[in-house]
């Protein structure tokens, strides 16, 4: 191997690199944030008695969940334009992002809300509570608890998915790398650093999650290891 | 004066179908040396005898699960070029979707091998049974059963990575569909197509995934 390593390059380049970073959490974070409104819609509907509205939902949810992350974005960043809507890679992204958690968080607060014992909606009812007041009051505060962990480890799995964003050059943490790796063609080094800060903030989530988990619930964050990621 | 632009044809349509049997070709070799790699990692994750290989294990698979598998596959591509192999980018492509494989699914077969109870551990060598024994004949036959259904949920997921290799420029079918969608114009109608094809090969794992899960529940229960 005649091969000599500059690690300089992306050293010197770290706060380029850290800003690519923050938009990361940020697209993540909105991604995430949207995501979870979907799915709040989307477990309500794919719990609906109505057949048009529960196909629908499930519907979205398969074809969010059997397709490819890169192939949804492609279709909206090169699609949307020829429909008049002018959006820059980054709001793409994000609504790409959005759309994508949105079909995984469906399926997750769907299993929060039908854990809760049927008895407890019929007592809420029984009070003369509303089927919205219900649902808000009764179900969602529950579904939450019980899934938080679930959402937590999703929002981890976004910022993961978020870095094939760069393919529709969205200026998050891989893109920056990319432009880092035209410039210099230090490919390996830059690449090798940028891995390792996506490995550093996955490991400080799921620290943070660790902590929420003991402080918030009082009970250990108990995580499925094997779940497939999102992408 | 040259048409650039020309709509999309049946041609087309049969260049994202030859691309669509290498991004099958690429998912099954990926699955193939995935099975191979997930089993040693599975193994090492759970080996008694030593801690060092217990953790190394578990680095690799925890590293493999906390970064982006487009940034592995990459940084693999380069890190492989550091030996003057000269390798073709399919079998690269292959090679780093399988560690990413093999990650998941060692993972999946250490949850196996520390569901069995450990008194089935205790009793084997008791009897005097050596641990590659123990492994083999007592431990290995159950936790396969109970790899399946969360082996073929992860199947969906590989299936889908396939289409990040497109970043090294690799034709698969989603690079396929970049440059059909270059030369046509028609981003709509070739990325739905190009939906609809992963949608077609990702379904059916989904469905017997699902089925094979609740048919395993329903035995438990009995």
């Amino acid at each position: 191997m005649g091969y000599t390593f500059y690690f300089d390059v992306p050293i010197r380049s770290l706060p380029f690199l850290l800003k690519g970073t923050i938009t990361t959490l940020q697209i993540s974070a909105v991604a995430s944030s949207c995501g979870l409104l979907i799915a709040i819609g989307g477990a309500t509907a794919r719990m609906s008695k109505n057949k048009i509205v529960y196909s629908l939902a499930t519907a979205y949810v398969e074809v969010i969940r059997n397709t490819p992350l890169l192939v949804q974005l492609y279709f909206l960043y090169f699609g949307l334009p020829s429909l008049g809507l002018n959006f820059d890679a980054n709001t793409t992204a994000m609504v790409g992002l959005s759309i994508s958690a949105g079909g995984y968080l469906t399926e997750i607060v769907r299993a929060g809300i039908e854990a809760i014992h049927k008895t407890q909606i019929e007592a809420a009812l029984s009070l003369g509570m509303s089927n919205v007041q219900v649902f808000l009051f009764v179900k969602l505060p529950q579904a939450i608890r019980k899934v938080l962990f679930p959402i937590g480890n999703q929002f981890i799995m976004t910022v993961l998915a978020s870095a094939i964003a760069a393919m529709i050059s969205a200026e998050e943490l891989t893109h920056k790398a990319m432009i880092l790796e035209s410039r210099t063609f230090r490919s390996l080094e830059i690449f090798t650093v940028t891995i390792f800060i996506y490995f550093a903030l996955s490991q400080a989530l799921y620290a943070l999650l660790r902590l929420i988990g003991r402080l918030y619930l009082k009970r250990k964050y108990e995580f499925v290891k094997t779940l497939p990621p999102s992408l | 004066m040259v048409e650039w632009v020309s709509s999309f044809t049946a041609k087309d349509l049969i260049f994202l179908l030859k691309a669509m049997m290498i991004t099958l070709q690429l998912f099954g070799s990926a699955l193939g040396l995935g099975l191979i790699v997930g089993f040693f990692a599975g193994i090492m994750r759970t080996y008694p005898r030593s801690v060092v290989v217990r953790k190394l294990a578990s680095f690799y698979i925890e590293f493999f699960r906390s970064t982006p598998i487009m940034l592995q596959v990459i940084v693999f591509y380069f890190g492989i070029s550091l030996f003057g192999l000269e390798l073709s980018r399919g079998v690269v492509a292959a090679a780093g979707l399988s560690l990413y494989a093999g990650a998941y699914l060692g993972e999946i077969l250490r949850a196996g091998i520390e569901s069995v109870d450990r008194r089935q551990w205790q009793a084997a060598a008791s009897l005097g049974m050596s641990y590659p024994q123990i492994m083999r004949g007592v431990i290995l036959p159950q936790v396969v059963k109970i790899c399946i259904p969360p082996s073929i949920n992860f199947l969906v997921s590989l299936a889908k990575a396939t289409s990040l290799v497109s970043v090294l420029g690799y034709i698969e079918l989603t690079r396929a569909g970049r440059l059909i969608v270059e030369r046509t114009y028609q981003p709509f109608l070739v990325w739905g197509i190009v939906m609809a094809i992963y949608f077609l090969i990702c379904y059916p794992i989904t469905i017997g995934g699902r089925r094979l899960e609740m048919r395993f529940q329903r035995k438990e229960v009995r």
